[in-house]
């Protein structure tokens, strides 16, 4: 275990696209997304930002689309939107609620 | 539970006309077979009346789609808060439902409307009624808020509400002074005219050594009949394959179901009375004349597998070995269920613990029947609680070996082969699909422990990942689980799962004991 395991565990880098992990059960519901962790028996609730993240979540956008979808979406300076978004993108990886999507080897 | 669910209709004759009303009585092996008659039968919104001394009602957790499916989020947090106990398995609540907990699901599929558990009378109704009682308080403290248990009452009726719906937990001697307006479902489990003390050291069976019962089903059926309680749909269990029902009595499940029917021949009643003589302890007939006249009710009766096999026992008692083997063998034919695993009381007494009485018990049968694969698999179980790993691994290959690839063999062999520390040869008895005979949730959970302990000196670590997580889908949360939980993913470098694990190890084992003194340990499966 060194450095490098810790910088690879860094975060979500902008030409990715990750995709919501199978383990786990999610729903709309009045503008929120309800999700329940199977694998770890938790239950969340993500408040509106976490839920326009999550539902860019689909496997098919990098998440520079995503900042720029939310950047649209959302009244907030874009440095400060997009410290936030790799913030939380991280912590949902650290959690295994969403995996990166391999792009295919050409 | 995942299993056949088979019901034996009675014989034709039996499926008659009582009363002014039709009468079908199911027999069934195992009592969960019940929940799936009354749902065929179509019942709705029913009295359900439960002869038995267990109460088979445990709670099923619901799966998160229950939870998913709320239209509001305010209903999801209220749902969340009202049903403190989650199951995250991918299986449905049907797929769960199994012989401890069947009438959870008929009250959750409206087929019981109301539920009234009626238990056997004790001599010490006071000790039966705090034995009754534990057990309705430690099912409410699981989830306050879907049982209330109001106070009970001096006479050992204790009043509740399950789902909102009514339920009852009354002695026998209670049950007459109900009025009814309607026909109820009777369920009926034969282990209730046998069990009599729910507080026994021997609970949840029988004093399996001196099998007896203590009320006949003639007085059953005259106190149903002097009640005035109507019925048209009876399910009657005889629960002979958990060892509740010791084999020698099963009699009175096929007499209790003739008597509800119809009136008995003079013949039938002495052939009854003869086989409920050979266990009333008083007067105790002698076994020579005992055997005589059981000889002679089999020159009547060639085809009559109770008698052969209690003549059989009674002969076995008496070391007239090829006597014994003669009519058991007789038996068997006739009726291929006395056949069983259950037809000594080995597994219950290994159950309770006690070790050489099991052994003694299928040393003793093993005379009638040297070659049943049932009790060399009986033999492997002892060698494992012996921890005589070594010989456990040798005879569980061979039973492997002649085609006896039961769960008790993979699931055995497995330990043993993990306790002398040969994983590769764990690994291969475990096999690779826990769900192909692991049926049962006890079973299931052991696997899955098994695996995830096998796996880890493999350096299978993901294996072992997916383990651990389908463990807490079974509601397993021990500091353990979590404490192998952080150690595998400090190996994934993940440190932040690592954290928390290794948080949730250290508070759940603080916790672990507060809770234990603060709260009665719940009854997730009140028997298997």
């Amino acid at each position: 275990m060194g450095l490098k395991d810790l910088i690879v565990r860094s975060g979500p880098k902008a030409s990715e696209q990750y995709e919501c992990a199978p383990h786990v059960k999610w729903r709309l519901l009045e503008g929120r997304v309800v999700l329940i962790d199977t694998n770890e028996g938790l239950f969340m609730h993500l408040n509106d930002v976490g839920s326009n993240i999550w539902q860019g979540l689909d496997g098919q956008k990098s998440v520079d689309q995503m900042i720029s979808d939310l950047d649209n979406a959302f009244d907030a300076p874009s440095h400060r939107l997009r410290k936030h978004v790799l913030k939380f993108l991280r912590k949902l990886s650290l959690m295994e609620l969403i995996r990166k999507v391999e792009s295919p080897t050409v | 539970m995942m299993m056949a669910h088979r019901t034996e209709p009675l014989p034709q004759e039996l499926e008659t006309m009582a009363g002014s009303g039709s009468l079908t009585i199911c027999m069934v092996e195992d009592h969960d077979e019940a929940y799936h008659a009354w749902k065929k039968a179509g019942f709705e919104n029913r009295i359900l009346l439960h002869f038995d001394a267990h109460i088979d009602f445990a709670w099923i957790a619901p799966t998160p789609d229950t939870l998913l499916e709320q239209p509001r989020l305010a209903d999801v947090f209220s749902t969340l808060h009202r049903t403190p106990f989650w199951r995250l398995s991918e299986q449905t609540e049907e797929e769960r439902t199994h012989l401890g907990n069947y009438i959870h699901q008929a009250i959750r599929a409206n087929i019981v409307r109301e539920f009234i558990w009626v238990y056997p009378e004790d001599p010490d109704q006071a000790e039966q009624a705090r034995a009754v009682r534990s057990t309705l308080e430690s099912l409410a403290a699981v989830a306050p808020q879907l049982f209330q248990l109001f106070r009970p009452a001096d006479t050992g009726c204790f009043e509740g509400r399950i789902y909102g719906k009514r339920f009852l937990a009354i002695p026998y001697s209670a049950f007459s002074m109900q009025a009814f307006e309607e026909a109820v479902l009777l369920d009926i489990d034969l282990d209730f005219f046998i069990i009599r003390s729910l507080y026994s050291r021997h609970y949840p069976y029988a004093d399996l050594r001196t099998p007896s019962f203590w009320l006949s089903p003639a007085e059953f059926v005259a106190r149903l009949h002097a009640s005035g309680l109507r019925y048209e749909f009876v399910t009657l269990a005889y629960s002979v394959e958990e060892g509740y029902t010791p084999l020698r009595l099963k009699f009175l499940g096929m007499e209790l179901a003739q008597r509800l029917v119809r009136l008995l021949s003079a013949e039938e009643e002495s052939r009854f009375e003869a086989l409920r003589g050979l266990f009333s302890p008083i007067p105790k007939r002698d076994p020579e004349s005992a055997v005589r006249r059981l000889e002679e009710l089999i020159e009547d009766h060639p085809n009559d597998a109770a008698l052969r096999f209690n003549l059989a026992m009674l002969l076995l008692e008496r070391n007239d070995i090829p006597r014994a083997a003669d009519q058991y063998r007789k038996a068997i034919e006739d009726d291929p269920t006395y056949r069983t695993r259950y037809n000594h009381p080995g597994p219950a007494l290994l159950d309770l613990g006690l070790r050489r009485e099991a052994r003694d018990s299928c040393e003793r049968m093993k005379k009638l029947d040297p070659h049943n694969p049932h009790f060399r698999l009986f033999e492997f179980e002892t060698l494992i609680a012996e921890k005589d790993w070594a010989q456990a691994i040798l005879l569980g290959k061979e039973l492997l070996k002649d085609g006896v690839d039961h769960r008790v063999v993979r699931l055995g062999l497995a330990e043993c082969c993990l306790q002398l520390h040969r994983y590769h040869e764990a690994w291969a008895a475990l096999g690779p699909d826990p769900y192909m005979w692991a049926s049962t949730p006890g079973y299931e959970i052991r696997y899955l422990w098994l695996k995830a302990r096998v796996a880890e000196p493999l350096k299978r670590y993901e294996d072992a990942l997916t383990c651990y997580h389908k463990l807490i889908g079974h509601g397993e949360h021990t500091p353990g689980l979590h404490l192998a939980l952080a150690r595998l993913y400090l190996r994934k470098r993940n440190f932040f799962k690592v954290r928390r694990h290794l948080a949730k190890a250290i508070r759940l084992a603080i916790l672990a004991r507060m809770l234990r003194w603060w709260r009665p340990q719940a009854i997730w499966d009140s028997k298997t």
